[in-house]
C-alpha cells in the first residue's frame, strides 16, 4: 500500500464526516508529493470549507492544489423518448 | 395507500407523459434562489417533476426550508424521495414536512398517482432504497448485528417498494429511488463502493411488477442509462451525471398499455 493511500482515506473520511463539508465527491490524488483536490461544489462557502478541512489534515510540509469549481446547471434542450 | 393528485390540463401530445427528473441537488442554506432558477420554465417542458434524493447538503432543517422555498412556485406536481444526506442530522421528518408544506409528495415505501392531461394516470412508487451490492459482490444478513441490520434495512425498503409498485393502479408506472437498482448506472464509480451505492434487491422489486421507468440518483460519477434484468429502463439522474438542472423523459401511455396487456 502506498503511504499516500492512508492519507487519502483519512481525507475522504474527514470530508464526508466534517459538518462543514459532508462531501463525498472531490477527487483526491497525490502526485509528486503534492495533493490535488478536484471537483464541483455548490457555493463559494462550500469551496472554502473543503480547502480548510484539507489544510487541517495535511502533513506538515505537504502542499495542495485546489481545482474546485462552483457548479451552475441549465435546463436541457430536449427530451429522451422512451418508446 | 395510493394518494391521488391532479396535474394541470394543458395542451400536450395525447398519450405522452413528459417527466422531468433530477437528484442530488445538495441544497445548502441560502440557495433558494438558485433552486428557483433551476426549475424556471419547467411547466412548459414537463407534466411532473421527480426528485431523487439528497435534496439537502448537510440534512439540516434550514436547508429543507430553503429547498421548500425554492420549489414553492414550481407549477407542476413534484414527487420526491429523500437520500442519505437528508437523513444525516436526523431532521428527515422536518425536511419531509417542509416539502409537503409546499405541495411536494414525499414517498417512502408508498406510491402516488397523478392524473395528468387527457386523463393519463402516472403512478410513481418510491423509496430511498439502500446499499448492499449486486450479483457477485453483495452483502448478506449474516454475522455481526450491525451487518444484519444493514441488510435488513435494504430488504425492508425493497419489500415496501415492491408492494407499493404492485398495488399501484396507473397507466404509466415509474419507480423513484435514491440508491441504484442496477450496477449499469454506476459505471464510472469505483467498483469497491458499489455496495454502498445500491442493491440488486431494489432491481428485483422493480422487476416484480410492470414498470416503464426506474429513476435514481446518489452515484455522482456514474452513467445515466441502464436496464434491469427484467428490461425496465433505468436512469441515473444525479445532477452531476445528467449535467443539467433536470432531464426530461417522454413516456408513451399507449405503449405502456400494450405492454401490460400482453
Amino acid at each position: 500500500m502506498d503511504p499516500s493511500d492512508s492519507l487519502l482515506a483519512r481525507l475522504r473520511q474527514r470530508l464526508a464526516e466534517d459538518p462543514r463539508t459532508n462531501l463525498l465527491d472531490p477527487d483526491l490524488e497525490v502526485r509528486h508529493g503534492v495533493l490535488h483536490v478536484e471537483g464541483e461544489v455548490e457555493s463559494e462557502a462550500a469551496m472554502t470549507a473543503v480547502e480548510q478541512v484539507v489544510a487541517e489534515l495535511l502533513p506538515e510540509g505537504m502542499e495542495f492544489v485546489s481545482r474546485l469549481w462552483i457548479v451552475s446547471y441549465t435546463a436541457p434542450s430536449g427530451a429522451e423518448n422512451l418508446a | 395507500m395510493d394518494r391521488e393528485l391532479h396535474g394541470a390540463e394543458r395542451s400536450r401530445e395525447p398519450g405522452v407523459i413528459r417527466l422531468a427528473a433530477v437528484g442530488d441537488l445538495h441544497v445548502a442554506d441560502g440557495l433558494a434562489e438558485s433552486v428557483r432558477a433551476s426549475f424556471e420554465g419547467i411547466g412548459e417542458r414537463a407534466d411532473a417533476l421527480l426528485l431523487a434524493g439528497d435534496l439537502t447538503q448537510h440534512g439540516l432543517a434550514d436547508e429543507g426550508r430553503c429547498l421548500a422555498d425554492g420549489l414553492r412556485d414550481v407549477p407542476i406536481p413534484i414527487v420526491a424521495v429523500l437520500g442519505n444526506h437528508d437523513y444525516h442530522r436526523g431532521y428527515e421528518d422536518a425536511i419531509r414536512e417542509m416539502l409537503e408544506g409546499v405541495g411536494v409528495t414525499v414517498l417512502e415505501g408508498d406510491s402516488v398517482v397523478l392524473t395528468l392531461h387527457h386523463g393519463l394516470r402516472l403512478g410513481i412508487a418510491g423509496a430511498k432504497g439502500f446499499g448492499g451490492g449486486f450479483a457477485g459482490a453483495c452483502a448478506s444478513e449474516f454475522g455481526e448485528p450491525e451487518m444484519k441490520s444493514f441488510i435488513r434495512h435494504t430488504k425492508l425498503t425493497s419489500r415496501r417498494l415492491r408492494d407499493a409498485l404492485r398495488t399501484m393502479d396507473a397507466t404509466v408506472r415509474v419507480v423513484l429511488t435514491h440508491y441504484a437498482p442496477v450496477p449499469d448506472t454506476l459505471e464510472g464509480e469505483k467498483p469497491q463502493i458499489f455496495p454502498f451505492l445500491g442493491s440488486y434487491l431494489i432491481g428485483e422489486a422493480i422487476d416484480a411488477s410492470p414498470c416503464d421507468l426506474a429513476v435514481h440518483g446518489h452515484a455522482h460519477h456514474g452513467t445515466e442509462r441502464g436496464i434491469t434484468p427484467g428490461g425496465v429502463p433505468v436512469r441515473n439522474v444525479a445532477r452531476p451525471v445528467i449535467g443539467h438542472s433536470f432531464k426530461v423523459y417522454g413516456l408513451e401511455a399507449a405503449r405502456a398499455r400494450a405492454q401490460y396487456a400482453s
